[in-house]
């Protein structure tokens, strides 16, 4: 009876349902379109940000990541390689060594980062492919007999004026306490827009690598790729569990632990758009009360009837409740699909940013969206809460009014 | 009457023994300065480094004139050989045969680890002399030590250097030094270098062993033993040249 008489009610009065069921839908979309980009847009950043070379889950000696150094090093045995790939969830695994050094050409010297890596799996895991912007990537295959192959940053080559096919020189410790040092062929450049992460990185082979810096097999990095970053943390406690067994030296963090500078400027960044969210979800609130209240006082003459008529008041305030709340879901699932629609753009194309913004060395250039299961759940609890809580205050009193008084007003 | 005389003959004993005649502390220094140098020297020795992480032996030949000019190079692990190390009055400077590179130390490395080793640089090619650079002065013995003197040197001021201060103990027989133990600013001991195995050789008498021991850092140490050292030998004119430097061996 009760579920009755409102839908009834819904429907007798078209027009004013469907302005308030407007007002909750516009709300609706409104909140739905700033999650998805808030939201989104940090899911966005941290795929990239976890592609460009973090990954999602690294492997390190245990002490490397307070305090990285070249002994601080770790042996990819079959067994580490068994246990990462058994598990489903990991994409990639990418072996790592890292040195400082001096870097020459000719008269100009700097100081630089020694990068080696596995040229043919870090480019399918990472986004270095993309990077190189004259010359070429490294060949997958090193030849001991041949000149080593040199990938630069943009910032590094044009410190030392490289060009491709620049001969230079590096130096540095090896791990048996020799001075490592070696002539080597810049193959590559990387393009100016990638560089905030990497500006003082050499790429090379790991192989080589390990044979300059006097590593045999030892690597000091294993980082590994997951098909969703959300995944991390469950992936990382899992590895560890299976490797505690093997290797007690090992370490497993999340990029959120490597990462720390970045992952704390995004957390930052992130409860300052939560007060933005908060507004929107404010102006939608009431917004939605606005309309309710409305609608509701205006009948205050019909629901004096009812009571004349014998209506029950707890009768009345169901009615305007369930009125409301069938309402407020109608709205919402309308809501749902409009927003559907309205954020796909956003995720295609996005916002782009009139200047570059940098977050913890990631430039980003657009902000864009993406359907996150917050930017549906959230605006359905906001809507149909304060619909139906707003509903209750005019409800309460449309219930407890003398009817003679309210079938007197218009 | 004869505990008198007794009395009188430990007094004049003791007085014998505090106006004890010491030698002179530059001449002391000055042949510290030049034990393994003289005029000129070449010779070849043996460097063994063993620190937590790897353990290494290096062959190497070394030229010296005066306090100088040094020139170092590595004959052995196959690696490393033709690496060397040219010190010519303030400058030194590195060549890697491998990338044929030479590389100017600036005086801020000159305190810098040698190839790995705990020597420094400076150790190595004497850049500061102990004469010049610092001011000396006797420490009194520790009781009971009646066979050794003690000389403290202090660096003069604008003397390049990370050590405070440096004791040197020497035999007073034969005035080689047995330890030199080094002081870092705040006055706490940082490494120590012993000297051992006297022997002759090349003509001349003095230690054959030299131990360095970082007090800093946990088992690590540096051992230089001499194989050969000849003096006095005039060497080939462009011995301690750039040029001689690059040159494949």
């Amino acid at each position: 009876m009760l579920w009755k008489m409102a839908f009834r009610n819904i429907f007798r009065q078209k027009r004013r349902s469907l302005f308030t069921a407007l007002s909750m839908i516009i709300g609706f979309v409104m909140l739905s379109v700033t999650m998805a980009l808030s939201e989104g847009g940090y899911g966005n950043i941290i795929k990239m940000f976890t592609k460009d070379h973090t990954g999602h889950v690294q492997i390190h000696h245990k002490e490397y990541l307070e305090r990285p150094g070249l002994y601080r090093s770790l042996v990819y045995t079959k067994k580490i390689e068994k246990i990462i790939t058994e598990n489903r969830e990991i994409k990639h695994a990418v072996p790592r060594v890292f040195s400082g050094g001096l870097a020459f050409i000719d008269e100009k010297t700097t100081g630089a980062r020694i990068v080696g890596i596995q040229p043919a799996q870090e480019a399918k895991a990472t986004t270095i492919l993309n990077k190189v912007e004259k010359g070429e990537y490294l060949s997958d295959h090193w030849n001991p007999d041949k000149k080593a192959e040199v990938l630069l940053s943009h910032g590094m080559a044009s410190i030392l004026k490289a060009k491709v096919g620049s001969e230079l020189v590096l130096i540095s410790q090896g791990a048996d306490g020799s001075i490592a040092n070696d002539l080597f062929t810049v193959t590559g450049i990387f393009a100016k827009d990638f560089d905030t992460m990497d500006r003082m990185n050499i790429y090379m082979h790991i192989n080589k690598a390990q044979e300059f810096l006097v590593l045999n097999n030892k690597i000091h990095e294993i980082a590994l790729f997951l098909d969703d970053y959300l995944d991390s943390t469950k992936v990382a406690k899992q590895l560890k569990k299976n490797l505690a067994g093997v290797e007690s030296t090992l370490a497993v963090d999340t990029w959120m632990d490597v990462e720390q500078t970045f992952y704390r400027s995004m957390e930052a960044d992130k409860s300052g758009s939560w007060i933005m969210n908060l507004i929107i979800i404010l102006i939608v609130g009431i917004g939605v009360l606005n309309t309710v209240l409305m609608v509701i006082l205006e009948r205050t003459r019909e629901y004096g009837i009812l009571l004349a008529l014998g209506s029950r008041p707890y009768m009345l305030i169901g009615m305007i409740v369930v009125e409301t709340f069938i309402l407020s879901i109608i709205s919402s699932i309308i809501g749902a699909l409009l927003s559907l629609l309205a954020i796909w753009p956003l995720k295609v194309y996005g916002i782009t940013y009139p200047e570059p913004v940098s977050i913890g060395g990631i430039t980003i250039e657009s902000i864009n969206g993406a359907y996150v299961p917050i930017a549906f759940w959230m605006p359905i609890v906001v809507v149909i809460s304060t619909a139906v809580i707003v509903s209750l205050i005019p409800a309460f009193k449309a219930a407890h009014t003398d009817p003679v008084k309210a079938m007197r007003t218009f | 009457m004869r505990q008198l005389f007794i009395i009188l003959f430990l007094s004049m004993m003791s007085i014998s023994l505090v106006s004890e005649e010491r030698p002179d502390i530059r001449q002391l220094i000055h042949d510290m300065d030049i034990l393994y140098r003289s005029k000129t020297s070449s010779g070849l020795m043996e460097m063994k480094i063993e620190t937590p992480n790897y353990k290494r032996t290096m062959r190497m030949q070394m030229w010296t004139e005066g306090l100088e000019k040094t020139f170092v190079v590595i004959e052995s692990p196959k690696k490393d050989s033709g690496t060397a190390s040219l010190r010519n009055d303030k400058e030194m400077w590195n060549f890697f045969p491998k990338s044929n590179k030479v590389m100017k130390i600036p005086p801020s490395m000159m305190m810098g680890s040698w190839m790995g080793s705990d020597f420094t640089n400076d150790d190595l090619v004497k850049q500061s002399t102990m004469l010049d650079d610092y001011t000396h002065s006797y420490l009194e013995p520790p009781k009971g030590d009646n066979d050794h003197y003690y000389i403290q040197l202090v660096p003069k001021k604008d003397t390049a250097t990370v050590w405070g201060k440096i004791v040197i103990q020497l035999t007073k027989k034969s005035r080689m030094p047995v330890t030199q133990v080094y002081f870092n600013e705040k006055g706490k001991k940082v490494r120590i270098m012993t000297f051992s195995q006297i022997k002759m050789m090349g003509g001349k008498l003095f230690p054959t062993v030299m131990e360095i021991r970082p007090l800093t850092k946990k088992n690590r140490k540096t051992v230089i033993t001499y194989i050969s050292l000849e003096f006095d030998k005039k060497l080939p004119k462009n011995t301690f040249s750039l040029r001689n430097l690059r040159k494949k061996r």
